[in-house]
């Protein structure tokens, strides 16, 4: 029989591989491809490989065959022992077996995700419109894709989407803060408060029976809500039919902590679901940050699973495509990432290990400046000039042609790194073009989101070349990107100074630029002349009216990079950064403040309005403060949130964090390093440690908070707007 | 963090017995100190003011040029000088370092170094992102490696950082390091200053185990002199 579906999820069981698919009828199916022989392939002596086939193939049901495959570093063809292992779920065993056997033999693609590989393989990905044959006992005969993961026009298949939600702030309900459950599907929004757990469990069974969502959608899901729900319907006895695949029980992963590049990150836990996709909002990079349109986005384009693809980076994305395109070119995938640098004199690290060019800023108040951006400069320098991992200092030998630090880029392979972003760059490219062109506000949003993901993946895939656990990652193509990056921004200074604007600022891939009665026309034509010098695109990001270059919080007489705040000519939209308005562990209160004193000065055109405006902005302050004196503040605009950098009991000092991460700890809250708190600060100079700051959920009536310290941190956010007009009239000091 | 290493470290006591480490092939680990391999920079000073290229495995990307820069300036030579010889590769992996391990006997050659300083080892083996096995099957290849260094001429000082917390495979990892190495210091921290206190020697009858390279030693570099001089291991039987 064929169905025209498409397909919402797979993962592998003993049968097979299995496919959860949606039909434009509205049809769920469960079915099973058994045609799938996922491959790895093991390099190294011939003949030592070839005295194990025989133990292999009695050991577990292979397919054996000597094949030619491409080495990544070299270029170079050779033969290798692929292993097509008949039982998916072996796999792994397979492989590690091999390695115990014989553990001088290199193996490659060994360690892909079995979704991934049945995905590359087949071409499919997750919400792709298939075309299926399946007989009877619901077995797939034969698969055809009739979508293109590279379309910026799609059908999505009808998904019903149920959310679950906690009534109330959003904070983790780990730490003590609790509601009602929401449950809404569209427009119809229920509360289930009930007492008794057996009758919530009930309630939610009924919601789950009768709308049988594809997606559940929840805040807090992944550490709290599922797992507190499927271990009370265990110990209750109440089934909760969270799977749609009945052979399946929800798969729960633990929360760790881990240290990166100095810093410790918290990956909190999660829960996922079989036949039905369960997506934490609180718990999913892709998802905060571009919906779930984004989301689908990337699962098409990575084709890695949706729950999966919600809950990993998108690092892990733009992996996914490079595997992708190593298997369709026949490229071997290193298991273990063994390359090392090329060894270096010490004066040569000095040259080359060197981040992006910055200018410092000119301090103070600048008017009509031109802000032009490189667009996509990174992934942009990767495509234009050919930078992979593979290219650079290719065995070729290819001339040098890497600006500065003098390394070579291969002239004959186009890297897969290249690649893999030329099209990101392009299908982004066009989105944009779409956004600009929509006439509707859902649609316009739909193709930001679906822009901003592929934003992300580019964004990443530079950082991955130097990121220790990236696949395709070698610290000399992340040098030699950076080596272009600089002179790329020489050469825009250059062109801008010769044009006759003054250089305000520049960092990485951006630039300010001012020149004395300049028009918006002369700028652009500044970004076009600068993108013929460099060969990358340029953009002109827009003229501000004016924007202000801030100093160092420590010291108002250094510059520091990227601290500064200005309104955009023509839309009044301001821009800034380094303030507390765009900091996450800022109180609500004081990033309000900030808020409404820049929508004052967003009506300002000159150092002269601006400074009239001034007067103004400290009525603003002076209300806020007067707010906080009278004790009107509520507790969620005082809350400030940090990042522990350490388990409670390690911190040595008394330090705000640490008091209000201990008082939870002391309440039973399990607490791990680099997972965020909320907290109020109640007596920030108490003698008595525990009565300095208090965690958001143990406020009660008789908390406070500390007037004077919040009174500071208002005061301090106000600085940086009458730093330059000190002696304005209407301001005190 | 500021170390109680008198600037520059390598003109005291210290030179001395940093010159006697690296004077003869060895493995010589050096631990204790939760910056153990950022004071490996101190190491380098007397093979370079002799003249010497070291190779610098930098498994805990810790390698900064610019104290090189300062060193030479304390030592009124021209900083090129100093960074020219030293040849440096950072691994990021484990599996990265077992490679530059095998890698190092062809690249001594090549560069015509006799010294080698690990850093970061057997620390980037005790990654909780990769299975214990596969940590442990790496270290053991490398560690088969290293031991035949000594053979080929070389000198290798590894340094290994204190973690906060010593995970079970860490305390493997370095009790087999330190079984294999011909000789093991502690860095550690006193009230004073810095010192180095011997962990385990080959010549245990000479008494020398557990002796303490204080900070009163500094004062008499003759004192560090007398630690015996450890013969080359001998090869294996067969060999």
């Amino acid at each position: 029989m064929r169905v025209e579906t498409w397909l919402l999820d797979l993962y592998p069981s003993p049968e097979g591989m299995v496919l959860w698919t949606i039909e434009a009828a509205g049809r769920r199916r469960r079915l099973v491809d058994t045609d799938f022989t996922p491959c790895f392939y093991v390099g190294g002596p011939l003949d030592k490989i070839a005295q194990l086939t025989p133990r292999l193939a009695a050991e577990f049901p292979v397919r054996l065959d000597w094949v030619e495959r491409q080495d990544l570093w070299s270029g170079v063809w050779q033969t290798v022992l692929e292993v097509g292992v008949r039982r998916p779920v072996q796999f792994a065993a397979v492989a590690r077996w091999v390695h115990r056997q014989a553990p001088r033999a290199e193996l490659f693609n060994c360690d892909i995700s079995l979704p991934a590989l049945y995905a590359y393989e087949k071409g499919v990905f997750p919400l792709a419109r298939c075309a299926l044959e399946v007989d009877e006992a619901d077995r797939v005969r034969a698969l055809r894709v009739e979508d293109d993961p590279w379309a910026t026009q799609y059908e999505l298949p009808p998904l019903t989407v149920m959310e679950w939600r906690l009534e109330g702030e959003s904070i983790t309900p780990q730490h003590g803060h609790r509601g009602g459950l929401e449950v809404c599907v569209e427009d119809r929004v229920e509360v289930l408060t009930e007492d008794d757990p057996r009758e919530l469990l009930a309630a939610l069974a009924r919601r789950l029976r009768q709308d049988d969502p594809d997606i559940l959608l929840t805040d807090w899901g992944d550490s709290f809500l599922l797992p507190r729900l499927l271990q009370a319907a265990e110990r209750l006895d109440c089934p909760l039919p969270l799977n749609r695949d009945p052979a399946c029980a929800a798969h729960h992963k633990r929360a760790r902590s881990y240290f990166s590049y100095g810093r410790i990150v918290f990956k909190d836990s999660s829960t996922t679901l079989f036949g039905r996709l369960h997506i934490d909002r609180k718990n999913s990079f892709a998802v905060g940050e571009t919906n779930l349109e984004g989301l689908f986005e990337l699962s098409r384009l990575t084709k890695l699973p949706l729950q999966y693809m919600a809950r990993t980076s998108t690092g892990t994305g733009i992996t996914s495509m490079q595997l992708d395109l190593a298997c369709r070119q026949h490229i071997l995938i290193p298991w273990q990432k063994r390359e090392p640098e090329e060894f270096k004199t010490a004066r040569q690290l000095l040259l080359t290990d060197r981040g992006g060019l910055v200018f410092k800023p000119i301090l103070g108040f600048h008017e009509n400046v031109g802000e032009l951006d490189f667009a996509s400069m990174f992934p942009s320098i990767m495509a234009r000039f050919n930078v992979s991992p593979e290219t650079v200092n290719c065995r070729c030998g290819c001339p040098a042609r890497v600006p500065e630090i003098g390394y070579g880029i291969c002239r004959r392979r186009r890297g897969l790194v290249p690649q893999t972003v030329a099209p990101i760059i392009e299908k982004r490219a066009r989105y944009k073009q779409l956004m600009h062109e929509a006439r509707e506000e859902s649609e316009r949003r739909r193709y930001d989101d679906r822009q901003n993901a592929l934003k992300w993946l580019l964004v990443t895939c530079f950082g991955y070349l130097g990121y220790k656990n990236a696949r395709f990652g070698r610290i000399e193509a992340h040098e030699a990107i950076n080596a272009f990056g600089r002179e790329k921004l020489l050469v825009a200074k250059e062109v801008s100074e010769r044009a006759g604007f003054r250089l305000l600022h520049a960092i990485v891939d951006s630039l300010w630029v001012e020149k004395p009665g300049a028009t918006r026309q002369d700028y652009e034509e500044l970004a076009r002349a600068i993108e013929a010098a460099t060969d990358l695109p340029v953009a002109l990001e827009g003229v501000y009216k004016y924007i202000v270059f801030l100093p160092s919080r420590q010291n108002a007489a250094v510059s520091v990079p990227n601290r500064y705040f200005g309104v955009f000519a023509g839309s009044n939209r301001i821009k800034v950064r380094g303030l507390e308005v765009r900091r996450h562990d800022a109180p609500p209160l004081v990033a309000r403040m900030q808020e409404e004193v820049l929508r004052l000065f967003a009506e300002a055109h000159d150092a002269n309005s601006y400074r009239q405006k001034l007067a103004e902005a400290a009525e603003v302050l002076a209300r806020f403060e007067e707010r906080l004196r009278a004790g009107k503040v509520s507790w969620e605009e005082l809350i400030i949130r940090k990042r522990l950098t350490q388990a409670p009991g390690d911190y040595q000092k008394a330090s705000l964090v640490a008091v209000a991460a201990q008082a939870l700890e002391a309440c039973g809250v399990q607490l791990r390093p680099g997972e965020a708190i909320e907290y109020v600060i109640t007596q920030a100079d108490a003698a008595l440690p525990t009565e300095r700051a208090r965690p958001f959920t143990l406020l009660n009536g008789f908390s406070s908070y500390d007037r004077e310290k919040y009174l500071e941190l208002l005061r301090q956010a106000f600085e940086p707007f009458r730093l330059y007009f000190a002696h304005s009239p209407g301001l005190s000091s | 963090m500021s170390l109680p290493v008198p600037a520059p470290a390598f003109t005291g006591p210290a030179r001395c017995l940093l010159g006697t480490l690296s004077s003869r092939p060895g493995l010589f680990v050096l631990s204790g100190h939760p910056e153990s391999s950022r004071l490996s920079h101190y190491f380098l000073a007397a093979p370079l003011l002799r003249g010497e290229v070291v190779l610098f495995l930098d498994a805990a990307n810790c390698f900064n040029p610019y104290r090189l820069v300062v060193f030479a300036e304390q030592c009124r030579r021209p900083p090129a000088q100093f960074l020219g010889r030293v040849r440096i590769s950072r691994a990021f992996t484990c599996f990265q370092l077992a490679e530059l391990i095998e890698r190092t006997p062809a690249a001594a050659r090549r560069f015509r170094a006799r010294r080698v300083v690990v850093a970061g080892m057997p620390d980037i083996f005790d990654d909780e992102e990769l299975p214990a096995a596969e940590a442990k099957a790496a270290f053991t290849r490398s560690l088969d490696e290293l031991r035949r260094w000594p053979e080929q001429g070389l000198t290798a000082l590894i340094f290994s950082d204190a973690p906060p917390r010593l995970s079970p495979l860490g305390t493997w990892l370095r009790g087999e390091l330190e079984r294999q190495a011909t000789e093991a210091y502690r860095l550690e921290e006193s009230p004073a200053g810095l010192c180095l206190r011997e962990a385990k020697t080959r010549e245990v009858e000479h008494g020398t185990h557990g002796r303490d390279f204080s900070p009163a030693d500094r004062a008499d570099p003759g004192a560090l002199r007398q630690v015996p001089a450890r013969p080359a291991p001998r090869r294996p039987a067969g060999a």
